[in-house]
C-alpha cells in the first residue's frame, strides 16, 4: 500500500532518538559518532518536513468515496438537509 | 371431636395450621416462577443485607424478599418504578399469614432476550480473540488523516475537530457520516468502516457515537460491524461513550476512548510537543557530539601527558642531564691536555735551539774550511757575481723613490683614499691631500683645481 511507501513521523522520530542516545552513549568511535550525527540530522530534517507538510484540511466523505470540504455550519441545519435529502444521492453539507 | 374432616361439620383450626397449609398450597400449586412487574416501595436493611419490596402490576401485588446471597448477584441496581422480570418461589411468610415471593433472580424487563443474544455474540467473538490485547494495534504517532465515522450533526464532530485544532492545528480530517442509532444504523456503521478500510490516505479511525440517546447502544452491538472493525487494516479508536454498558464494538477496538474528545486526544499529538521534542534532540545531537570531541581532546591530551609519551621527553631530559654534567669534564679533559702539550713543548724548545744552533755553526764552519778549496775559476766567477751583484744594488737605489724625492720631487695622494694624483678630475677643492717628502709630509687642502692643457704629447693612458 501507497502508505508504507514513505517512512513515518515516527519512525523518523525513532531514528534521530537512536541517534542521539547513540551518540550520548559515547561508544561510538570518532568517525561514527559524525555518522551517527548526520543521520540524527536527516531524521530531523524529515521530521520536520512531515510537520511543515501537514495541511489542515476537514472533507466530508460522500458517496462513491467522493469528498468535500466540511464546513462548520449548525449542526441542527444539517441534520435537516441530510434528512430532507435521504434516498437522494450525495450528502449536502 | 374427631380430628377427622367432615363436610357437615367445619374443622377447628388454628392460624398456625391455616398458614402451614396456605404455604403447603403455594409452593406445591404455585411454586417457582417467574414474576413480571414493577419495583414498588423497595427498601434494604442494612444490618441483614436482605431486600424487602413489593411486585406490583395494574392491578395487584405481592410481596417480595430478596435476600443478601441472591441480592448479591445482582448486576444491576433495584429501585422503585424499575420494571423486572423476577423468578422465586411462591410461599406464605408464616408468622404473618402472608403470602409472598422469595426472589432469587432479578433481570430488567426487556432486555432479557437482546441481553442473553448479546451475551452468547460477546462469548463467541471472544473465543475468536478478537477482545485480545496483543490483538490490539498501536495508535499512529501523527496520523497524515484521521477519519470519524460519526453523525456529522453531533456534538461530537464539534468536540472533536476542536480538540484536534488546538492540539495539532493543521490536521487534515475526513468525515464519514453515519447515523448512530436507530434502524439501519449497524448497517451504516459496518458500510462506513469497509468504505474507510478501502482507502489509502487514512492512517487511524475514530468510530464515535456522539449523541444519541444514553440506552440504544444496539447498532455498536452488531457483530458484522465488530468484523469490519476487526478488518480495517488501521487502527479504530471507539468513542461509544458510555461508561457502564461496553459495547462490542468499545471491546474489538483497538482504544476505547470514553469521550469523543478523548478519542481526538488519543488520535492527535500536540503539534507544540513534538516540535519541543525535535528541539531537544536536536540539541542533545549537538550537545553529545561537542561533548565527544571534548571527550577525545581531553583523552587526547591526557595521553599526551601519561608517562607512556613522556619517557621520551624525559629520557631526552636525562641525556641533556647527563650531557651538562659531562660538558665540565670534558672541557677540563681538553685544558689539562692542551697543558701536557704546552709542557712538552717548553721543554723540548731549548734542546731544539740547541740542535739548531750546533747545525748551523757545523754548516759555517764546513763552508769556511771549503772556501780555500774552490778552484780559482770558480773564485773569478764568484768575484764577479759579487760586483754584479753590488751594481744593480746601486741601481735599484737610485731607482727607489726615495732617492727621487732627495731630488726635490715630492708625491701627493689623496687624503682619503690614498690614490696617487694624477689628473686634476681626482680632486675637488676643499678635499685634503697628503704631500710626501724626502723626510716630511705635508697635509693640505685644495683650494682651486686649475688643469694644464697637455703638451704635444699623446695623453697617456695607465
Amino acid at each position: 500500500m501507497a502508505k508504507d511507501k514513505e517512512k513515518k513521523f515516527e519512525e523518523h522520530l525513532q531514528a534521530l532518538e537512536q541517534s542521539v542516545s547513540a551518540l550520548e552513549g559515547g561508544e561510538l568511535g570518532l568517525e561514527e559518532s559524525l555518522v551517527a550525527y548526520e543521520e540524527g540530522v536527516g531524521a530531523l530534517k524529515k521530521c520536520h518536513e512531515i510537520l511543515d507538510r501537514a495541511e489542515k484540511k476537514v472533507a466530508i466523505l460522500l458517496k462513491g468515496d467522493a469528498e468535500e470540504p466540511f464546513e462548520n455550519r449548525k449542526a441542527a441545519d444539517r441534520e435537516k438537509e441530510e434528512r430532507g435529502k435521504k434516498g437522494g444521492g450525495d450528502i449536502d453539507f | 371431636m374427631t380430628p377427622q374432616a367432615s363436610p357437615a361439620l367445619p374443622a377447628i383450626l388454628t392460624p398456625s395450621e391455616i398458614a402451614r397449609r396456605m404455604r403447603e398450597i403455594a409452593e406445591g400449586s404455585i411454586g417457582r416462577v417467574w414474576v413480571e412487574a414493577e419495583v414498588s416501595n423497595y427498601r434494604k436493611i442494612l444490618r441483614s443485607g436482605h431486600a424487602y419490596f413489593v411486585l406490583k402490576d395494574a392491578q395487584s401485588q405481592i410481596k417480595a424478599a430478596l435476600f443478601a446471597q441472591a441480592g448479591g448477584r445482582l448486576k444491576f441496581t433495584l429501585k422503585d418504578g424499575l420494571k423486572v422480570l423476577a423468578f422465586g418461589r411462591v410461599t406464605v411468610y408464616e408468622p404473618q399469614g402472608e403470602y409472598q415471593i422469595v426472589v432469587e433472580q432479578v433481570e430488567p424487563r426487556g432486555v432479557g432476550a437482546a441481553e442473553l443474544a448479546l451475551r452468547e455474540l460477546k462469548e463467541k467473538l471472544e473465543k475468536e480473540g478478537l477482545f485480545a490485547a496483543e490483538r490490539k494495534r498501536p495508535l499512529p504517532f501523527l496520523p497524515r488523516r484521521v477519519a470519524l465515522v460519526t453523525s456529522p450533526t453531533s456534538a461530537a464532530v464539534k468536540d472533536m475537530l476542536t480538540v484536534m485544532e488546538r492540539r495539532f492545528p493543521r490536521m487534515n480530517v475526513l468525515i464519514v457520516p453515519v447515523r448512530v442509532q436507530g434502524a439501519g444504523a449497524a448497517k451504516e456503521l459496518e458500510a462506513a468502516m469497509r468504505a474507510v478500510s478501502r482507502r489509502a490516505d487514512l492512517d487511524v479511525v475514530i468510530l464515535g457515537r456522539g449523541g444519541g440517546s444514553a440506552e440504544d447502544l444496539a447498532a455498536f452491538n452488531d457483530e458484522a460491524l465488530a468484523r469490519a472493525i476487526v478488518d480495517c487494516p488501521i487502527p479504530v479508536i471507539s468513542a461509544v461513550g458510555h461508561e457502564i454498558d461496553v459495547t462490542i464494538a468499545d471491546l474489538v477496538a483497538d482504544r476505547r476512548a470514553l469521550t469523543p474528545s478523548e478519542a481526538a486526544e488519543f488520535a492527535t499529538p500536540v503539534l507544540a510537543d513534538l516540535e519541543e521534542r525535535l528541539r531537544e534532540l536536536a540539541g542533545r545531537a549537538r550537545a553529545a557530539l561537542a561533548e565527544d570531541v571534548r571527550n577525545r581532546r581531553q583523552r587526547l591530551d591526557d595521553l599526551a601527558r601519561s608517562r607512556g609519551l613522556a619517557r621520551p621527553r624525559d629520557l631526552i631530559e636525562r641525556h641533556r642531564q647527563r650531557l651538562d654534567g659531562l660538558t665540565p669534564r670534558l672541557d677540563g679533559a681538553l685544558r689539562s691536555f692542551a697543558r701536557r702539550l704546552r709542557d712538552r713543548a717548553d721543554a723540548l724548545a731549548p734542546r731544539l735551539q740547541a740542535a739548531l744552533r750546533t747545525r748551523v755553526d757545523r754548516a759555517r764552519r764546513e763552508a769556511a774550511s771549503l772556501e780555500p778549496r774552490l778552484s780559482p775559476a770558480l773564485r773569478t766567477s764568484l768575484a764577479r757575481r759579487r760586483e754584479r751583484l753590488s751594481g744593480a744594488a746601486g741601481r735599484l737605489e737610485a731607482l727607489s723613490p726615495l732617492r727621487v724625492l732627495a731630488r726635490g720631487y715630492s708625491m701627493t695622494r689623496h687624503g682619503r683614499t690614498g690614490e696617487v694624483l694624477r689628473r686634476a678630475s681626482q680632486v675637488a677643492p676643499g678635499d685634503l691631500v697628503r704631500t710626501t717628502l724626502e723626510r716630511a709630509e705635508i697635509v693640505s687642502k685644495i683650494t682651486e683645481v686649475r688643469p694644464v692643457p697637455p703638451r704635444d704629447e699623446q695623453p697617456k693612458k695607465e
